[in-house]
């Protein structure tokens, strides 16, 4: 399973070129929950916003909406332009596809598709001196 | 320079003096204007130019020369000029309305013709230039000659701006890109007529109030002729420039046109650029007497009544404030203070109208205007504006454009109202001002930002305050239908930023 940053310092969500029209009905709920930056693609290579969030090691995930025919090459030029951010690939032939899948990652607070790993709390419980070793 | 970086007072109601000698503050007080055009003989004003500041009025200065043609600036007008600028003011004009035969010595004034250009438009930049840079040496702003505004040859204004343009640019072109980069502005002259309108509510953007039902107070004016929707409906395609058969010199007469005019060929022959735009005499113009009823100068618009003439006017100086209107139009001194106080029916409406309503103000995004440091002996110290973090100054369109949320907005309201909007112009949403800092500086920026209005003050502080290279947007609403209402007019008029 791909893991993902809890707290990127940025998180993008992008339609790809076409898919404009996708924006109000998939990604309404999905946005107001966590605020992505978002942005319909003018063309296939239309990352250097991304790239400027990405520069001096910041973390970035892009979650990035395709639809069949296309995905493999913006993929592909996404892979090739943005080589330090986490990419969330989400490839459907429907808004209607695109939706159910965003809504129910609010649903199950799942960010990014996946349980999301537990912040570091930075304080660690005080172990009790027992007979049992805590391990 | 910078569009914001002009002083004057952000308020774009004005008012032309009488005449030479002839002042009264009390009356641009009581219309709480924000500019005065002082057409003065010599230094006459000087001693009013610090109570006018001190009222928020920025003056204008005309030095009088009567048909002065293509002359070059007297000597005595220079000195007038520096006693002006001493006193605080600014902003200056010499030349008046060239394309116009009363405005040359005879015998040139029968012969008008923009093409013969070693006769006309030669020798009037070349003293032109000459003019501007010394005005900016001595600490001003010089403005680019007002035309009149005419569709009719040899007077057409497209043709006499575009030679002279021409000439600058063949000629003078470092010279100008000096000018254009410190301190440089464009005199118009509006006269409009009834070139506006008011939407019936709900009636859409086509059906216009008659004269009678318009109200200042409310929205849905149009002052963007020739491109508003009446007019684009009536002649699909007219531009300032003329652009179909029933135009062959141009569409100059609305409250912006000429400025478009002056834009577009900053953009085609000097590489882009803005600079403030002031109309320097005009307003809505004729308008009849109180007993006169309806005065339609263009059968397309609804007419002027001696009332609505002041409900129109009021809305003029409002449009020019809001977003509907270009960054660059920075306001109108009516034609003139005799006939709005002293005319034939006593005091026109208007002075009470304005005089009711608190003035309006102008948020002016730092635009770059373009052209080249100054360098002269006189200033050798100039240096370029420095380079702030983030990105760079918007010169025409900006490479991108958010649109953010003020903490708190319910983004439904943006789902609800943003539909259209957003896939006629395709901006990046976001909620946080944090990546506006990671921008460089070679990419430009506009921020809409979607406020209520508790919450303008601080979004201005986080965001235009705090990015000054940004074009600084700000749409102020209570409801998702008062957003609607704000997409829904720009989409109308195709503007991105209104």
């Amino acid at each position: 399973m791909q893991s993902f940053p809890a707290n990127p310092d940025y998180h993008f969500l992008i339609f790809a070129p076409g898919l404009d029209n996708w924006i109000f009905r998939a990604a309404r709920r999905y946005w107001a929950a966590y605020r992505p930056i978002l942005y319909g693609m003018r063309t296939p290579e239309d990352f250097a916003l991304v790239g400027y969030a990405a520069a001096e090691g910041r973390v970035v995930v892009v979650t990035l909406a395709m639809r069949r025919d296309t995905a493999a090459a913006i993929r592909a030029a996404a892979e090739a332009r943005l080589t330090a951010v986490t990419l969330d690939p989400l490839v459907y032939d429907t808004p209607t596809d695109l939706q159910i899948t965003l809504d129910a990652r609010v649903e199950f607070n799942q960010r990014f598709g996946v349980p999301q790993t537990p912040v570091d709390p930075g304080i660690q419980p005080t172990r009790t001196p027992g007979p049992i070793p805590l391990g | 320079m910078r569009l914001d970086e002009y002083q004057w007072s952000r308020n774009p109601r004005g008012m032309h003096n009488t005449g030479v000698f002839r002042y009264d503050l009390r009356r641009y007080r009581e219309i709480k204007a924000g500019w005065v055009k002082l057409v003065a003989a010599d230094h006459e004003f000087v001693p009013n130019i610090p109570e006018l500041l001190a009222a928020g009025i920025t003056p204008i200065i005309r030095v009088y020369r009567a048909a002065w043609g293509s002359r070059a600036a007297d000597a005595q007008s220079y000195a007038d000029i520096a006693r002006y600028i001493q006193a605080g003011a600014r902003w200056f004009e010499l030349w008046n309305e060239p394309n116009l035969g009363n405005e040359w010595p005879a015998p040139l004034g029968s012969a008008l013709d923009p093409n013969n250009i070693g006769v006309y438009i030669a020798p009037l930049m070349d003293h032109w230039v000459e003019w501007a840079e010394r005005v900016i040496e001595m600490g001003g702003y010089p403005a680019f000659i007002a035309l009149a505004e005419s569709d009719s040859p040899p007077h057409h204004t497209t043709g006499w701006l575009r030679n002279m343009m021409v000439y600058l640019r063949d000629v003078h072109a470092a010279r100008f890109r000096r000018i254009l980069g410190n301190g440089l502005w464009l005199a118009t002259h509006p006269y409009i007529y009834n070139h506006f309108y008011q939407e019936i509510p709900g009636g859409g953007p086509l059906s216009a109030r008659p004269p009678e039902q318009q109200n200042a107070a409310q929205g849905g004016w149009h002052f963007e002729y020739p491109y508003d929707p009446i007019g684009q409906a009536d002649d699909p395609g007219r531009t300032v420039w003329g652009n179909t058969p029933r135009t062959p010199y141009g569409d100059p007469n609305g409250l912006t046109s000429v400025g478009h005019a002056f834009m577009e060929l900053l953009r085609d022959y000097f590489g882009g650029g803005v600079v403030p735009v002031v109309g320097t005499e005009g307003g809505i113009w004729p308008w009849p007497g109180p007993g006169d009823g309806t005065r339609v100068d263009d059968a397309r618009y609804p007419g002027v009544t001696w009332q609505s003439h002041a409900e129109a006017t009021t809305a003029m100086f409002d449009w020019i404030a809001s977003s509907a209107a270009p960054p660059w139009m920075f306001g109108v001194t009516l034609w003139k203070e005799d006939i709005y106080w002293e005319g034939p029916h006593g005091v026109a409406p208007a002075v009470q109208r304005l005089a009711s309503l608190p003035a309006p103000l102008k948020e002016v995004p730092p635009l770059d205007t373009g052209g080249t440091v100054w360098s002269s002996p006189l200033q050798p110290n100039a240096v370029a504006t420095p380079l702030p973090e983030g990105p760079g100054p918007v010169h025409g369109g900006p490479d991108y454009h958010f649109i953010m949320l003020a903490p708190g907005i319910d983004p439904e309201w943006f789902f609800q109202a943003a539909e259209q909007y957003w896939l006629r112009f395709a901006p990046v949403l976001l909620d946080s001002p944090a990546l506006i800092a990671n921008l460089p500086y070679d990419k430009t920026l506009a921020v809409t930002v979607i406020a209520t209005p508790d919450q303008a003050e601080a979004m201005n502080a986080s965001i235009r305050d705090r990015w000054p290279t940004i074009w600084y947007d700000l749409i102020i609403v209570q409801s998702a239908a008062d957003l609607l209402t704000v997409f829904n007019q720009r989409l109308n008029v195709n503007r991105r930023f209104g």
